[in-house]
């Protein structure tokens, strides 16, 4: 991977530590939930329960396996447990800068890295090396799409599809992060990339209003709901304002949601009345249905044919991943395309875990 | 808004005209006439946006500003309308127009959720909910993530919102821990965003500069428009600007009705329609309710009740400041608490007269910017003082009324009723001075003219006029023998000394003067007792060929026209 451009007035992470130093962690804090990506050594075969995606295999000079855990931000305790448990893992490695000291350090990202600095500080005695969110999501996507084969693919109609991305015809594509809120970014390179929009309706929406509603306990328990749930008790559909015709002359469909919840403002029903499963389909189509719009609208502007979803929301969900495809697809009338990322919730903190040395991880992971 | 109502029962639209003309054909005998809706809409917003004055008009942070469009450019234009869901229009021109967009999360989403969500009983009670709410218990803002801080490097500030009813999850609270409030601002803010987003992006994509939101989402409610502004400003980095509609509820209806060809309305312009604010106006907040009012009886009697029963709702009430977003239109609205109002922003909407008969006076220098009031209302001393002296007036305006009318019962009873409506008015517009549109002195007195006759008061000076009538016209011989003997030098000198009875002594004086010169003389006068602009003035092909316009007397000249522009030299007097 190539070396990215530092900002000026930053550290340089420039290393000159030896190949075999191996063991790392990295960490995004975002608003819900708190990523880790860490390094071990070949011979490690422990899978922690909290591990969200099965280790990533890596064979080149290095022997070893990228883990990918996930952790909630509100239950930040657990997340310094366990690095406390690992601490003699992180041993030995030392900030550029300090090549004397013996402070230990991190690489971080997202908003918490900041807002639990002192927290870290504290309880662990580590400092957090903060990286830029959006260079590490930059990083960690370009990352994946340039080193990890059978990374993207296409979901519709419940059809999975891997899509091979030529390395010399990536750039510019549209990154769609879906956290809590959504970032969408224009990649033109490494480290070459634009904020464009962004949207509060995201993963945090979902949950949080989901929450509310259904009282579910958990996020994935709230997905699982809306399997088995059916949007139209509480969408207002287009056939349920035109009498079940088609209102074909503007390119509706009778099934087309016209307003989403627009049948919960009836008087015979309260929230009760309503079942958590129909809440939870209606609530991911409504959010769903407006990131790939949005998304799609600023792949339009520029010109944009490839946008790639990622973002702990996704959670390789298949009606989530469906509806995005649905809605990018009906509005670009099918010349946009939308893919999916298969570690898609760890974008930041793979960029975060780059950003430790540009130079040897250039090449290391692209097995 | 009446007239349109009932047209709105023959003439359907919206998707409910489809579902519902069985029951309408079953139960009045009535068959819809099935509008394209899109069609409706359309046409509703090309005719409000041509021919009523000051129609649309922008609101950032509170502030209302009125736009007046030239109607030889208003398209391409975006129309928002924000029914159930959102239809995102673009007008190329009359009858040309594609729907471009839309998306489901609309009014009907903002109900829905929202009545799961609180209970509310209705739309209008969530909307005076979010009023008082704080959006900051439920919303994870950027700061929130960020321990505080800004994330300056891509323009987000600590009080962004990062993702709308994030914090909501949380699992040491539940629905019942949240006040409604705080459910019903999130909700709003989280919808009007997204559809300012999306409109903006609309608009982007085919180079709109303007952007126009209707439909019955906005309800006139400043914190929903100031949210889509603020949206549409923030994406637009001040490039695009949302505006709306004052009868943004009724594109729909409008455009129906505008289907009847044979009215011919399709050419109307902007000077062939007056508005005018019944008595009922400053108590509906724009839309009629109770029965209609027939004959002056009921009109008089409907105001007694109406004051007695309810004089509390006349009297001014509290105001909170005007600006209801504070910086940057994402922090919570500043008025709450002390508000007795639902919304300081509710907008009234009055009666269209069609007069199709009025031109556009041929003389000015340029009519499409021809503004006829020299005071603009919305200065805030300038409104004050302007209520202070009609207000203290009105006592006298009254018994001169009563005196025209031969001072009967029943014109004393008129005069009360008028009295009692022409207050309501005053405090309604001291209230939101801007609820009947862009407001001008001239709106104003037109507006107390407007009231006086809709009490039967012809001509409340009448009496007083007819008494300097008769004494102007036993000295005007006397004065145009002594004009006569003058040299020109000493005519030119004794202008000011006409004065008083102007007309007689002034201006008819001048009009002999000038016809002895040979030249020719057009008198104009008004066909009502009123202040009206020069828009109403008749005989345009004459006047058109004049040289010279001579606008006399204190309604034509100083709080009207002072500022007026004429193509050919113009004496205010």
């Amino acid at each position: 991977m190539d070396r990215r451009e530092v900002e000026s007035g930053r550290n340089s992470p420039e290393s000159n530590q030896p190949a075999a130093q191996i063991s790392r962690l990295a960490i995004d804090i975002g608003g819900s939930l708190i990523k880790m990506v860490y390094f071990s050594s070949g011979n490690d075969n422990s899978v922690d329960y909290r591990e969200e995606k099965s280790p990533l295999a890596v064979s080149t000079a290095l022997e070893g396996k990228l883990h990918f855990l996930k952790f909630e931000t509100s239950k930040i305790n657990d997340c310094l447990d366990f690095i406390s448990s690992r601490k003699q893992l992180l041993g030995g490695w030392k900030h550029d800068d300090h090549p004397g000291s013996d402070e230990k350090f991190i690489k971080a990202t997202g908003g918490g890295a900041y807002k639990f600095t002192n927290l870290f500080k504290e309880k662990l005695g580590i400092t957090l090396d903060k990286e830029d969110e959006m260079d590490c999501l930059v990083t960690g996507a370009n990352f994946l799409l340039k080193t990890v084969q059978r990374e993207a693919f296409t979901y519709m109609d419940g059809h999975e599809e891997f899509v091979q991305i030529d390395h010399n015809d990536l750039y510019p594509y549209l990154l769609v992060n879906i956290g809590s809120g959504v970032s969408m970014i224009k990649v033109d390179g490494d480290g070459k990339y634009e904020r464009v929009s962004g949207t509060s309706v995201g993963g945090g929406t979902f949950w949080g209003l989901g929450r509310l509603l259904t009282k579910c306990k958990s996020f994935d328990e709230l997905l699982e709901l809306s399997h088995r749930g059916n949007n139209r008790v509480l969408d207002m559909l287009v056939g349920d304002i035109y009498g079940g015709t088609d209102y074909s002359k503007m390119g509706l469909s009778s099934t087309t949601i016209a307003s989403s919840f627009g049948k919960a403002i009836s008087r015979d029903k309260e929230l009760e009345d309503y079942k958590p499963e129909d809440i939870s389909r209606s609530l991911l189509r409504l959010i769903s249905n407006n990131i790939g719009q949005i998304a799609y609208l600023n792949a339009l502007r520029f010109g944009l044919k490839r946008i790639f979803f990622g973002g702990f929301f996704i959670r390789g969900h298949a009606y989530t991943m469906d509806t995005i495809s649905v809605a990018v697809h009906f509005w670009s009338k099918g010349e946009a395309k939308a893919m999916f990322l298969r570690h898609e919730g760890f974008l930041g903190a793979l960029g975060a875990f780059a950003s430790y040395e540009k130079r040897n991880l250039d090449g290391l992971l692209s097995n | 808004m009446l007239l349109l109502t009932s047209w709105f029962f023959e003439k359907a639209t919206g998707g409910g005209a489809y579902k519902f003309a069985d029951l309408f054909k079953e139960k009045l005998g009535i068959s819809l006439d099935k509008e394209d809706e899109m069609n409706c809409l359309v046409a509703g917003a090309n005719f409000l946006l041509k021919a009523i004055r000051h129609e649309a008009f922008t609101h950032m942070e509170g502030q209302k500003e009125f736009v007046q469009i030239d109607q030889n450019d208003l398209f391409p234009y975006l129309l928002v309308n924000i029914g159930s869901g959102v239809s995102i229009i673009k007008v190329d021109g009359d009858g040309k127009f594609e729907r471009v967009s839309g998306t489901n999360v609309g009014g009907g989403t903002y109900w829905g959720l929202g009545r799961l969500l609180t209970k509310c009983k209705s739309f209008d009670e969530l909307l005076e909910l979010s009023q008082r709410g704080d959006n900051r218990t439920i919303d994870m803002l950027v700061g929130d993530i960020y321990g505080g801080m800004d994330y300056n490097k891509i323009g987000l500030s600590a009080s962004t919102i990062a993702s709308s009813f994030g914090k909501a999850i949380s699992d040491k609270k539940e629905l019942d821990d949240y006040s409604p409030e705080d459910i019903s601002l999130s909700l709003l803010r989280m919808i009007s965003y997204n559809i300012g987003q999306i409109a903006y992006l609309n608009a982007l994509r085919f180079g709109l500069k303007r952007i126009f939101f209707g439909g019955f989402f906005i309800r006139g409610h400043a914190y929903t428009m100031d949210t889509i502004s603020f949206a549409v400003h923030f994406w637009s980095k001040g490039n695009a600007q949302a505006m709306f509609l004052r009868h943004e509820g009724f594109l729909g209806a409008l455009g129906a009705f505008m289907s009847y060809e044979t009215h011919g309305l399709d050419d109307l312009m902007v000077h062939h329609l007056v508005e005018r604010f019944p008595m009922g106006a400053p108590y509906t907040g724009g839309s009629i309710h109770g029965p209609p009012l027939g004959d002056l009886n009921e009109k008089i009697s409907w105001m007694e009740k109406f004051v007695l029963k309810g004089t509390e709702i006349t009297a001014p009430v509290p105001m909170a400041p005007p600006g209801t977003t504070g910086l940057g239109g994402f922090e919570v609205p500043s008025s709450k608490g002390g508000t007795l109002r639902p919304d300081a922003s509710a907008l009234n909407v009055g009666v269209l007269h069609l007069v199709p008969t009025l031109e556009v006076f041929p003389l000015l220098a340029d009519p499409k910017t021809y503004e006829p009031n020299t005071i603009d209302l919305a200065d805030h001393s300038e409104l004050e003082y302007w209520f202070t002296v009609l207000s203290e007036h009105l006592p006298d305006l009254v018994d001169k009324a009563v005196a025209s009318e031969g001072g009967t019962d029943d014109a004393k009873r008129r005069g009360d009723a008028f009295a009692r409506a022409f207050s309501a008015h005053l405090a309604r517009l001291m209230e939101e001075p801007a609820a009947y549109g862009k407001l001008g002195l001239a709106n104003l007195l037109e507006l107390r003219e407007e009231c006086l006759r809709e009490f039967q008061f012809v001509d409340a000076y009448r009496s007083i006029k007819q008494r300097e009538n008769e004494a102007s016209l036993a000295v005007l011989s006397d004065l145009l023998v002594e004009i006569d003997s003058m040299t020109e030098d000493e005519s030119q000198q004794n202008a000011k000394a006409v004065e008083g009875a102007d007309v007689i002594l002034g201006m008819l004086p001048l009009a002999r003067e000038l016809l002895r010169r040979g030249t020719e003389v057009v008198l104009v006068a008004n066909s009502l007792p009123a202040l009206n602009d020069v828009t109403a003035m008749e005989l345009p092909d004459i006047v058109a060929e004049a040289a010279k316009v001579i606008l006399e007397g204190m309604g034509r000249a100083i709080h009207t026209n002072f500022n007026a522009r004429f193509k050919c030299d113009a004496l205010k007097e």
